[in-house]
């Protein structure tokens, strides 16, 4: 028995020392200490003087001057740092930066990467690759254009959110409440490159100034040609046509004008569902988009008695008429930049395989001539929490 | 004379078959080169194994009790039993050797600095530790693991629901018919033809009768989660799939809800290590178990740390960059394989059939 006994004891002392060897046993070739990366949440991309060269930047957060209610007022440097630096290739430039930087960059956090809109016009495809390629790029960074240089983005003091990366970052998320304004991630966009006929589109910011202050407006959207080349822009509501297409649209304001000029509807988009048909029509390709959208009737200064259907139904008919607007001068850009954001191709794609390799060659052609036609259906359903107008005709 | 005393259960058995096919396959979705078709590649090749599985039931019915060594030798006589044995064994080994690189690989993207050969050894002590205490060891392990990948894998699922797109699907049936064959062709080879090396270990079932119901049992629950995790990845990725070294991790990679629930590939990882690792020890056991058995000696233990020194070596040596890899799990790999996953396995058979050895009646002659 005791002999047992020692033989248990011994055992356990074994698994003892064996599992205080694992605090050991962490590995000692690809060690990765905190305190020893720099830690990146925005990298901007920007045309250089020196031709064939790009200028990157890289917003690197300064724990030390993170400001928590306790230690407010104690200093005023910022929350991060723009390292900068230029180079051919961006794989180079980046491990260049180890000469500027006391602390290697580290990309898992990357939230966004911006193209200054110079360098996007000359072309980004050199540069997309190693953020697909590279494990340390995660599948959902955001791939933004920005006018002007993307280093002043970067620089841009944000409020509320004091990191200029993860402001816009939140703009992204945000802007599904206006719904005028694209995003697209890394994987979206290696997607929309892959199928070759659709032409890859990215958000857009811009510095805007008001006076007081420079501030960050994220809005509009940019639009590339196969190549990878910015050929365009599309404005918020070109934008919107977009995302009526795509049935992007999650929330928005349409805004539309009583016929007899006596105020506005602002209807509040609830429910948006989108269909792209392919068709041939004698052996012409065309293409139908059907767009369904329920709203809610949000605010008015039209002075119509809302108790009678006929109100109701006036208002259905114009913010058809709305979306159709949208859609067909998003329609008409798109045509004009021969860029086919829709994704129109790839429809036909999937649904007539066969005549699409004949059709693939000349797309661009194809698509700036194509016929679409737009079928848009919509309701205007719930009136708020008052049913009559507030104000009535009597001061007129 | 036994070389392995323990028996495993019908069930264990299912359970060793069903996370023996999911292994690595998991990580690259053999189908995945079809584009939005990897779920008919994937169908057919399920399809195309239990062909494979048929020949591998109806020669294992035929002898029962006995594996692959003693059915080749009882078939082709002493000579020749014993050399197509030897080349079976090589195979086995060689397998082994290959998925260990796999591991090694997958790990060496990230951690670039760290030596080739830990990543190697590691693993492999490990399973050498399980090779010598037996199948059943690897059978009760593959049973916890599976629950797990199995949990992980709706888990994983339920937070992608947002991200699936259903027309990554179309167009249907637009890439080359040649094409299009390969991938069934690489599917049926890469899980499915690879259970031949079931056959060394299939007279340690304790009940014989049972084991080709319980075979066809696991290549179906085994075929329809390959077929999930290709229909998410497809749904997930769609064309962006097809660019992929580790299509499954990059759809995972996806997974963001409200910024908390992210990183999660390192789920999969898990997953995919665990699963390789039953996959890889099946080879080595019934390496170290073939060759101990065509040396006669009288346990296998001894062998266990000399040849997974040669496995280590063959690791090693296999190539020297990642593409030749890909070039052969893609290109060569579906093809040559056949050679142990069909033809020898059918030769035997008709061979036996010719030769009228192991019919149901001649049982007791045989034993």
């Amino acid at each position: 028995m005791i002999h047992v006994q020692f033989k248990h004891r011994y055992k356990i002392a074994a698994l003892l020392v064996l599992i205080l060897q694992l605090l050991f046993a962490t590995g000692c070739w690809d060690l990765l200490e905190l305190n020893k990366r720099a830690i990146v949440v925005g990298l901007g991309f920007d045309s250089s003087p020196n031709e064939d060269k790009i200028l990157i930047s890289a917003q690197i957060v300064d724990p030390s001057n993170i400001k928590t209610p306790q230690t407010a007022g104690g200093g005023d440097g910022q929350p991060y740092w723009i390292a900068t630096n230029e180079s051919t290739t961006v794989f180079e430039g980046m491990r260049a930066m180890t000469h500027v930087s006391s602390r290697k960059l580290f990309f898992p956090h990357n939230q966004i990467i911006i193209f200054g809109e110079d360098l996007a016009k000359k072309g980004i495809k050199d540069y997309l690759d190693l953020l697909m390629r590279d494990y340390e790029f995660r599948e959902t960074n955001w791939i933004i254009v920005s006018e002007g240089k993307a280093q002043d983005i970067l620089d841009t003091k944000t409020r509320v959110n004091n990191i200029s990366a993860f402001f816009i970052r939140d703009l992204i998320t945000e802007r599904k409440f206006s719904s005028q304004a694209m995003a697209i991630n890394i994987k979206d966009l290696a997607r929309k490159i892959t199928s070759k006929s659709t032409a890859p589109i990215a958000s857009y910011i811009y510095l805007e100034n008001t006076g007081q202050e420079k501030r960050l407006n994220l809005s509009r959207t940019a639009v590339f040609d196969n190549n990878m080349n910015m050929v365009g822009t599309l404005n918020n509501y070109e934008s919107r046509g977009l995302l009526w297409v795509l049935g992007e649209v999650k929330s928005g304001i349409i805004v539309v004008e009583s016929p007899n000029g006596k105020g506005n509807y602002s209807l509040e988009i609830l429910k948006v569902k989108s269909k792209i048909i392919p068709e041939f029509k004698d052996g012409k390709p065309t293409i139908t988009v059907r767009v369904k959208e329920s709203s809610n009737l949000g605010e008015t200064s039209c002075l119509e008695d809302l108790t009678k259907p006929e109100a109701w139904e006036l208002m259905d008919s114009l913010q058809n008429e709305a979306i159709h607007q949208e859609i067909s001068i998003a329609l008409d850009k798109a045509q004009e930049l021969k860029a086919d954001i829709f994704g129109f191709g790839e429809a036909f794609h999937k649904k007539y395989p066969r005549l699409w390799n004949e059709m693939e060659p000349n797309w661009q052609e194809i698509f700036s001539s194509l016929e679409v036609n737009i079928i848009v259906e919509s309701k205007v359903g719930n009136p708020g929490v008052i049913i009559k107008k507030v104000f009535s005709e009597k001061g007129d | 004379m036994k070389l392995e005393n323990q028996r495993i259960s019908s069930n264990q058995l299912f359970y060793l078959v069903f996370a023996f096919l999911l292994g690595s396959t998991v990580m690259f979705l053999p189908g995945a080169m079809a584009g939005s078709n990897a779920w008919l590649a994937m169908l057919l090749g399920t399809l195309e194994g239990f062909i494979f599985l048929a020949i591998y039931n109806s020669l294992a019915d035929r002898h029962p009790g006995k594996n692959l060594i003693e059915i080749n030798i009882l078939v082709f006589g002493s000579f020749l039993g014993k050399a197509l044995s030897w080349l079976y064994m090589t195979y086995f080994l060689y397998i082994s050797a290959q998925v260990l690189r796999t591991f090694a690989a997958f790990f060496a993207i990230k951690m670039t600095s760290t030596p080739l050969i830990v990543f190697l050894i590691t693993p492999l002590l490990v399973s050498a530790f399980a090779v010598r205490s037996g199948l059943e060891v690897l059978a009760r392990y593959s049973q916890i693991i599976l629950m797990t990948v199995i949990f992980l894998f709706f888990l994983d699922s339920i937070l992608l629901a947002k991200d699936m797109d259903i027309s990554n699907f179309l167009p249907f049936m637009d890439i080359p018919i040649n094409k299009m064959l390969l991938s069934i062709q690489s599917v049926a080879a890469l899980p499915f033809g690879l259970t031949v090396v079931f056959l060394m270990i299939i007279n340690l079932v304790s009940n014989p009768s049972e084991t080709g119901s319980f075979m066809k049992k696991s290549f179906l629950f085994g075929g329809i989660l390959l077929m999930l995790y290709t229909l998410r990845t497809t749904a997930v990725l769609g064309s962006y799939a097809t660019i992929s070294t580790y299509p499954a991790i990059a759809t995972v990679r996806i997974i963001n809800i409200g910024e908390i629930f992210t990183r999660l590939e390192i789920l999969l990882s898990v997953v995919f290590l665990s699963l390789g690792f039953v996959k890889g020890s099946i080879f080595y056991y019934s390496a170290v178990l073939g060759v101990s058995q065509l040396l006669k000696m009288r346990s296998y233990r001894p062998l266990v740390f000399p040849i997974g020194a040669l496995l280590l070596n063959i690791s090693l040596s296999l190539y020297d960059e990642y593409i030749y890899d890909t070039i052969d799990t893609n290109m060569l790999f579906p093809f040559y394989s056949m050679i142990f996953a069909l033809f020898l396995p059918l030769l035997t058979l008709i061979a036996a059939k010719i030769k009228k050895i192991g019919c149901k009646q001649e049982d007791g002659v045989d034993a």
